[in-house]
């Protein structure tokens, strides 16, 4: 038979779309990106609570009085708080032993569902923290250490940083959520 | 500049996945194990994708990922491939009387026949059933054009004793 026209057959035949199969979920390349884009963010977490600390030192030594010792106190209280839990948190960025697609989707699964953790514990955090600094601003207020002008400046920066955050812990959230979801389906396939 | 690369991995993604996946199925037959390997491909395309320079073209740099990959696959699972120019043994020889290339060659018989074919011809007969010109399938698998069409002229005879054709 003519070469070519068999050679055409078999490129037909073999180019015939398979399932919509190509639709399926990229399990090692998303777990790949997830762990670049979780391991940033914990690196840039660790830099700020360094920085934090740093500053509270730097307050504390430069300006030291009671009202200082306290702030300075509280906010290293609560950055070692927050690192600590951030450490043990994503303790499984740094372990990498996946080998198969299960693997990888396990991994995947955990990181989503630690993700979701840190948004609960940012959640406590943000509540802790305004919870101190919003009545520790009005209590200068009201001992007129703070003018009228200053108290609102702060407050409104403290209710713009709440703002902020809860925006942040909602679309981390949101994206979490939605990888938990794309991860289950994708198991599911796989059962199929 | 992540998310640059990110947009153009999808767009490669996109534009050679079915390629990639016939690729895979070529490899491995059993549905898990090629959605193994067809997850290692992504990977290890993804991450090649960061230091690719644009020394080649995109289409062959995908291809060449893919087979090494692929092959990489292979050797780790120790799979049984044949690495020879001898033709390997087939079952029955003989075509049957109605048998012809183009009632034979639907996908999955094809595929099924390509998976047997030793892994040098494999590649090149499915880079060639993909469309690449010969000077590219040289480019990817790093021989000459002429060892490239010998590889292929060995494939298609073996492609078609497996198929049970005339030729």
């Amino acid at each position: 038979m003519n070469p070519e026209p068999e050679l055409e057959a078999w490129r037909t035949a073999w180019q015939t779309p398979v399932e919509a199969e190509n639709k399926r979920f990229d399990i090692r390349g998303a777990q790949s990106r997830q762990e670049r884009r979780l391991r940033m963010q914990y690196v840039m977490g660790l830099a700020t609570s360094a920085a934090l600390i740093g500053l509270a030192l730097y307050v504390l030594h430069s300006n030291f009085s009671i009202e200082t010792a306290i702030w300075a106190a509280v906010v290293i209280l609560t950055t070692v708080g927050a690192t600590a839990f951030q450490v043990w948190n994503w303790r499984m960025l740094w372990t990498t032993a996946a080998r198969s697609v299960q693997d990888y989707a396990d991994l995947y699964e955990q990181r989503c569902l630690a993700t979701l953790r840190m948004v609960r514990f940012g959640y406590a955090l943000l509540a802790v923290q305004s919870s101190i600094a919003g009545p520790w601003l009005t209590w200068d207020f009201v001992r007129h250490e703070l003018s009228a002008a200053h108290f609102a400046i702060g407050m409104g920066i403290l209710a713009m940083l709440v703002l902020v955050f809860l925006v942040q812990f909602r679309k981390t959230r949101g994206r979490a959520l939605s990888e938990l979801r794309q991860v289950q389906d994708f198991r599911r396939e796989l059962r199929e | 500049m992540g998310d640059d690369l990110e947009r153009q991995y999808e767009k490669v993604w996109d534009e050679y996945s079915g390629a990639i996946r016939r690729l895979a199925g070529s490899y491995e037959s059993a549905p898990e194990l090629r959605e193994d390997l067809l997850q290692e491909i992504r990977l290890a395309l993804w991450k090649a994708m960061q230091s690719f320079r644009g020394e080649c073209s995109m289409r062959t740099f995908v291809y060449r990922v893919a087979h090494n990959r692929a092959l990489t696959h292979v050797w780790r699972r120790r799979a049984d491939t044949v690495y020879s120019d001898e033709l390997p043994e087939v079952r029955d020889p003989r075509p049957s009387p109605e048998s012809s290339a183009i009632s034979k060659a639907d996908q999955a018989s094809l595929m099924t026949a390509i998976r047997k074919l030793p892994v040098q011809y494999r590649q090149v007969i499915t880079m060639v059933l993909e469309e690449l010109p010969q000077s590219e399938i040289a480019a990817v698998l790093g021989i000459s054009e002429n060892n490239v069409a010998v590889r292929l002229n060995r494939a298609r005879n073996m492609l078609r004793v497996e198929l049970g054709v005339k030729s």
